[in-house]
């Protein structure tokens, strides 16, 4: 893992962010703040007298602080790490090792790109606390230095040029709206305000109508939030690996290193069945633990909507070399009925050479995959129900994500032999599987 | 379903007795406290019949408890293998995990204030994934430390980035 010596850096590779960055967070901060107020203190006339002065106060405090602190943050990548110092009174220096890089994100909220400028961030295995981020520099920068960044961790040169990318798929629109609309969470959302309108109607009601208006927000703030992150989803192959770009307002481009994929899943709720849209998930080690700071899986989504033959090019580029279709997958036994009467006969489980898979769900259906080389631990669990029918459940871990790979209410023998073949395969196959420096191995 | 738990090559090993004393001793002490409030509360109340009650209550519980205490602590084992180690435990619910050792991120060793009244400790393993819940209890602590560094030793050897 030594790193090879590399002639001295050039500036870019040494800085500090863009000072316009000040800008962009006390920015940011006035928006939330003037709204948080306008909320809160409409009613109130008394306070309402000094609340220009007040906020005022405020944008110009957290402005000062916002500038001391890009004043003191600074980068540097040397010797096959990242170094970010930063902190006024307590000093923080965290660094990173390039060649353990799960994911880079170039991130451009919108404030930001108003101005030209973009958030780069780091993601490292060990969840939050594994992430460094840059922010904020200008797109170009980022860009070149993402490029940088990739060529370092795939064992280059850093003056190596940006690898070429080539599209694979590209959403469609009307389907990520579509598809927002028809997800199973905002189905139920429009299904609960119908019912409160309909209650409120016909006991003419207007204390109901008001009731309604929590789940009303809730779901179209749900749905925008999928049509926001979403639009534009592109999903590009390069060298690099896969490259995610999508945003309406707040625009993302993900770079996934080749080999960075722990599991991935194909989903379709219900309605989408109509329309033959799928949702691929993917577990990226990178991209665990901070899913709580920015709701949901956003970023663990390879395909937010797309139709199935779209879902296999993803597949083929996030699993090389694994034939969905041609996966040998087995039913579980027909006295699961007794243990899961509602989705006994979905369930399916079965492996290749390279993956375990598991199928199921009766209403929203989802076919998980893992390769052997990326099991962390294997379970096998037997509750008392269970036990009386002689059913197992199998668990394959994986890293924290969308993802999991659970065989349920197997054969009991069965379930022991899967234990033992996976163990014996996670530790075969991982000997030559690391994705590290993935151009010069 | 006992060949499905059955150990892979060589016997499952069992953990310390201590465990199972540790157990009990709360389990009496618990029981102790609670008979003691239930009687106080009688003599002051007055209320024989409930206080008849809740003593057969918690004697009835102390008595179900001992020998579920004794299967559960029967149901701990685990096994050393070349590549792998093997956890097992439960009664109602049993649990068989196999955790890789190139896959073993850290390995800790904790003994709680009761842990260390009886002499034992815990050992636990920790994978990338959040799943791997293996953990052994009721270690006498020369073979929670052995386990420990045999387990880092191996997995440092065997380590497979993710």
């Amino acid at each position: 893992m030594s790193t090879p010596s590399f002639p001295p850096l050039p500036p870019l590779l040494e800085g500090r962010p863009h000072p316009a960055t000040a800008f962009v967070k006390a920015g940011r901060f006035g928006v939330a703040l003037i709204g948080l107020a306008a909320v809160n203190f409409r009613d109130s006339r008394d306070i309402g007298r000094w609340l220009p002065l007040v906020l005022l106060a405020m944008v110009v405090v957290f402005s000062v602080a916002a500038i001391v602190s890009w004043r003191f943050t600074a980068y540097r990548i040397a010797d096959g790490d990242v170094r970010v110092d930063s902190g006024v009174f307590i000093k923080r220096s965290r660094r990173v090792r390039i060649d353990r890089l799960q994911a880079i994100d170039v991130v451009q909220p919108l404030f930001a790109r108003a101005l030209g400028l973009a958030e780069l961030k780091l993601d490292m295995a060990g969840g939050s606390e594994g992430r460094v981020s840059l922010a904020y520099l200008k797109v170009a920068d980022a860009q070149a230095l993402r490029a940088s960044l990739l060529a370092m961790a795939a064992g280059l040169d850093h003056r190596t040029p940006e690898a070429p990318e080539r599209p694979l798929v590209v959403c469609d629109g009307t389907a990520i709206v579509g598809g927002a609309l028809l997800s199973t969470a905002a189905v139920i959302g429009f299904c609960w305000i119908a019912v409160f309108i309909v209650a409120g109607a016909v006991n003419t009601a207007p204390g109901l109508l008001a009731g309604a208006l929590p789940g009303v927000l809730s779901t179209f703030s749900m749905v925008w939030r999928n049509i926001q992150q979403h639009m534009g989803f592109t999903v590009s192959d390069s060298p690099d690996g896969l490259r995610l770009r999508h945003g309406l307002l707040e625009t993302r481009s993900q770079t996934v290193p080749p080999g960075r994929v722990q599991a991935v899943q194909i989903v379709q709720p219900l309605l989408w069945r109509m329309f033959g849209w799928v949702r691929v998930e993917a577990n990226i080690a990178g991209y665990a633990g901070h899913r709580a700071e920015e709701g949901q899986h956003h970023n663990s989504v390879l395909l937010p909507v797309g139709s199935r033959r779209q879902a296999l090019v993803v597949l083929s580029r996030a699993l090389p070399g694994v034939d969905v279709d041609a996966i040998d997958l087995h039913r579980v036994p027909a006295r699961a009925k007794w243990r899961s009467p509602l989705r006994w006969w979905t369930l399916r489980a079965g492996s290749d050479a390279s993956v375990f898979a598991v199928r199921g769900g009766v209403f929203t259906t989802t076919m998980a995959l893992m390769r052997h080389e990326k099991i962390q631990s294997v379970r096998l669990t037997v509750g008392p129900w269970q036990r009386m029918l002689r059913l197992a459940t199998v668990e394959l871990h994986s890293t924290h994500g969308p993802v999991k790979v659970v065989a349920a209410d197997r054969d009991v023998f069965e379930a022991r032999r899967i234990l033992d073949v996976e163990a014996a395969l996670a530790r075969q196959a991982r000997a030559g599987a690391d994705g590290e420096r993935w151009m010069v191995r | 379903m006992r060949v499905a738990f059955a150990p892979p090559e060589a016997p499952w090993v069992g953990v310390d007795a201590a465990l199972l004393k540790m157990r009990r001793t709360i389990a009496l002490v618990a029981a102790a406290i609670v008979l003691l409030v239930v009687i106080v509360i009688g003599v002051i109340s007055h209320v024989w019949l409930v206080t008849g009650i809740g003593v057969a209550v918690v004697v009835a519980v102390l008595a179900c408890a001992m020998p579920a205490l004794r299967r559960n602590f029967r149901s701990w084992g685990y096994c050393e293998r070349d590549e792998d180690l093997l956890v097992t435990r439960g009664v109602l619910f049993r649990r068989l995990v196999v955790v890789p050792y190139g896959r073993m991120q850290l390995v800790d060793v904790t003994a709680g204030p009761f842990e260390r009244a009886f002499g034992i400790a815990t050992v636990r393993l920790h994978t990338a994934a959040a799943g791997t819940d293996a953990h052994i209890r009721g270690l006498i602590p020369d073979e929670a430390a052995r386990l420990r560094d045999r387990l880092a030793a191996l997995g440092e050897a065997r380590s497979a980035g993710l």
